[in-house]
């Protein structure tokens, strides 16, 4: 982990209007990331999780604040700027899967590369897919793949373009136990071989335990931000 | 670009029958303009190459009277070659088939005519021997109708002929005449022996004229109505005929390919609805690919291509459909057309054709596709919660502007008037908008009254005329602008057939006795109630001329140009 600041929330809010009145589910967050820093974000449902991981990953605007992802903010961006930003340096893991259906697994692999018009990653592809166990498995469909295979093919598409941060959404939030083992070895060991810095959501406290930071949300607010013990982050035990 | 190709091509993979089936909407629509298009094409090239065949002969001047002398040789003074034909309603006998009648137009005929063109008969050259002798050339539906075989007699008033052939097609005449008035030819020389021509014979005399090569025929025409305008002469020439035919067939023309049109606009609509559906499956994918980095562009694009697909394959199936379709349509218009049609592929109509369909089905397509604008990535991580809906999007209201204009702009094409372009644009719309309220109404109205006491299956049913992604107002379009399409055809053909059929009323006569003699009305009369049918109507015949119109004499009127009075 180094002191360069990957991530910077400050005061971010976000407020939903319904047909119930306005609904507030981030209240004034504020945190830094350093780049290689392992961070968990935890709470029940409906704390706000994931809404913080859209608005850092650029997927959303926050209602007030800023969100400033390696030195770029994002508030400043339009819709296209931030996809940019996204495929230069953003890797995404997501709870179901997303993988697009009809491409195959190494298509699927090759999709950021292919959006930024590079067509020479195919060897790198075939690397990481093989990486996580499926190397004979390139031409499959997402339709011939178990939901730890799909997986692990959603974490080779997230490493493809060599992320400087992997956004993670309870990556095995849909995984049986001995998949979700698996998943998590890989999501831990890519992440320490690169130096990616990763923000995984999850209310999994064991998962959560594994990184080196935790922040915990309820009713939107941050309740607690520490420091955590663990084998897996890269700074190591502290 | 090359990623939009791949991903567009990719992104088919696991619906490329449906997608197929979705470009045969359009396939009718514009297999119909292409066809209609081609034929349009044959024809005007037909009659260009066939032109004089038209008529028969440069030139026809046609009279009440016999020609008189000063314009005979005033005619005859400028070289070429002439044939007369005198023509007039009378019955023929039939001997050999226990002396029944028929009511025929007979045609005394003398000279070359027809100088362009050719005659068919059965036996063929049978028209040649109109000149050897007694003989008579019988409409092909007379000898079929009474069983008249070449060889047999035939009585024309006092004269006997013997029938040298069976006529099928003549220059100047489309088959169809037959159905009105079966002709027959005899000799112009023969013509006395029948004793018909008389005082206060309705007789037209017609005087045929086959000039040099390069004459000008039309300034003739000119010189002759300032010479001979108090003669009452008619003059018919090719360009007139050309101008008739052409004038004739351009209405049809823009009627069917109006029609066609309509079939094209259906499609388009049912191409939208399916598309529509078809992008509700793919936002999913579409998310992703914005949260991987794809730009809305590129999104866009990607589903474009998809659509430009789908047009392409729908426009060419449909063109090629339409040139096989032009194949045959010149069967179906043979009996009334007075030549037969050359057949060629006109690439132009082709072109039309497919540009017509693939111009509304890229602009229905857009329709739906405007929508991928505003997929989220966000989606990818959860659903629509917390959405906002969307504002008005100006740039649809600028597509169905578009559309509009579409719509006019072939209506313009098609018509050669703007006010029925324009009658025809705005009927649409109006059509339209109708249809739409109507289905809002019924929706509106099925959320409101909807009763509670209805069984499950009844109430779900009628719910889903109002849920979200009801397809009531793209269903109640649909099935009311293609009812619309089927009455209008249908109404135009009845009202097309009631004019030759005339009122079908119970009370209408279907005899027709004519050319009664002073002498024979009373023993007529009496023999008609013997039979029992009640005689309707009893009519003279006076024959007269016009002497003035509106007190000016008819002289007068004739020359007054500006009236463009017939002669």
């Amino acid at each position: 982990m180094t002191d360069q600041i990957m991530l910077k929330v400050e005061r971010l809010t976000k407020t939903y209007a319904t047909a119930a009145g306005p609904l507030t589910v981030l209240r004034e967050v504020a945190f830094t990331i350093e780049a290689g820093a392992m961070l968990a974000v935890v709470g029940p449902s409906g704390s706000g999780k994931t809404t913080l991981l859209g608005l850092c990953a650029g997927l959303d605007q926050p209602t007030a604040g800023t969100v400033t992802l390696n030195g770029i903010e994002l508030g400043r961006l339009t819709e296209d700027e931030r996809a940019l930003v996204r495929n230069d340096c953003v890797g995404f893991v997501f709870q179901n899967f997303q993988l697009i259906p009809t491409l195959t697994a190494l298509e699927n692999v090759l999709v950021p590369l292919e959006l930024r018009g590079s067509h020479d990653g195919e060897a790198e592809a075939r690397d990481l897919l093989a990486r996580v166990g499926l190397g004979d498995r390139l031409g499959h469909y997402p339709v011939q793949l178990s939901g730890g295979e799909q997986q692990r093919v959603a974490l080779a598409r997230a490493f493809i373009n060599r992320p400087k941060i992997l956004f993670c959404d309870e990556p095995t939030g849909n995984l049986d136990d001995d998949n979700a083992h698996v998943m998590l070895d890989f999501v831990f060991g890519l992440n320490r071989e690169r130096g990616t810095t990763l923000v995984l959501v999850t209310h999994n406290h064991e998962l959560a335990r594994r990184c080196s930071r935790l922040i915990r949300l309820r009713g939107g607010a941050v309740v607690t931000d520490e420091k955590v013990l663990s084998t897996d982050s890269t700074d190591g035990p502290r | 670009m090359n990623f939009i190709l791949k991903m567009a091509w990719r992104d088919t993979r696991a619906s490329r029958r449906r997608l197929v089936l979705f470009s045969l909407s359009i396939v009718l629509g514009v297999a119909a303009l292409v066809a209609i298009g081609s034929f349009r094409d044959n024809l005007r090239q037909t009659v260009e190459n066939q032109s004089k065949g038209l008529l028969g002969a440069d030139l026809a001047v046609t009279s009440r009277q016999k020609l008189p002398d000063e314009a005979r040789a005033y005619l005859a003074g400028l070289g070429g070659e002439t044939s007369r034909e005198t023509a007039f309603s009378s019955m023929i006998v039939f001997p050999t088939r226990g002396g029944q009648t028929r009511i025929v137009q007979v045609r005394a005929l003398e000279g070359g005519f027809p100088f362009y063109g050719e005659v068919v008969t059965a036996p063929a050259g049978a028209f040649a021997n109109l000149r050897a002798g007694d003989q008579a050339i019988l409409e092909d539906t007379l000898l079929a109708q009474f069983g008249v075989k070449v060889g047999d007699p035939v009585r024309i008033g006092e004269a006997t002929f013997t029938v040298a052939g069976a006529l099928q097609k003549i220059p100047g005449e489309s088959p169809a005449v037959a159905m009105l008035a079966p002709r027959v030819y005899i000799p112009l020389r023969a013509l006395e022996q029948t004793h018909l021509v008389q005082a206060g014979s309705l007789v037209r005399y017609r005087t045929y004229y086959k000039f040099p090569p390069a004459f000008d025929v039309e300034g003739l025409v000119r010189d002759l109505r300032e010479r001979f305008g108090g003669l009452q002469l008619g003059y018919d020439t090719v360009e007139h005929r050309k101008r008739d035919l052409g004038r004739a067939l351009e209405n049809v023309h823009s009627f069917l390919s109006l029609v066609g049109f309509i079939a094209l606009f259906l499609g388009a609509i049912g191409v939208a609805s399916a598309i529509h559906v078809y992008l509700q499956q793919k936002v999913a994918t579409i998310a992703m690919l914005r949260c991987l980095g794809a730009t809305s562009r590129q999104s866009f694009a990607i589903y474009l291509v998809q659509g430009l697909g789908l047009g392409l394959l729908g426009a060419g199936l449909g063109a090629a459909l339409g040139v096989a379709a032009q194949l045959a349509l010149p069967a179906l218009f043979r009996s009334f057309l007075p030549f037969e049609t050359d057949v060629f592929v006109s690439w132009g109509a082709v072109a039309g054709g497919m540009a017509a369909g693939l111009v509304i089905c890229l602009l229905f397509t857009l329709l739906p596709l405007l929508s991928i604008r505003r997929v989220s990535p966000l989606l990818a991580l959860r659903s629509g919660f917390g959405e906002e809906p969307p504002a008005r999007d100006p740039l649809r209201w600028a597509l169905y502007a578009l559309i509009g204009a579409a719509v006019l702009g072939f209506a313009l094409w098609q018509t050669d008037r703007w006010q029925r372009g324009v009658g025809f644009a705005l009927a649409l719309a109006a059509g339209f908008g109708v249809l739409t309220g109507m289905a809002r109404l019924i929706a509106w109205a099925a959320r409101r009254w909807c009763p509670r006491r209805l069984p499950f299956v009844w109430r779900q049913g009628l719910a889903n005329l109002y849920r979200p992604n009801n397809r009531t107002v793209l269903l109640l379009v649909s099935l009311g602008l293609g009812t619309f399409l089927v009455l209008t055809l249908y109404l135009a053909r009845e009202s097309l057939l009631r004019e030759f059929r005339g009122s079908t009323g119970e009370d209408r006569p279907n005899l027709l006795f004519f050319d009664i003699q002073d002498d024979q009305l009373a023993g007529l009369e009496a023999l008609v109630r013997s039979a029992g049918a009640p005689e309707r109507q009893e009519a003279p015949i006076v024959t007269m001329r016009v002497s003035a119109l509106k007190g000016r004499p008819v002289d007068e009127v004739l020359r007054d140009r500006t009236l463009r009075m017939p002669a």
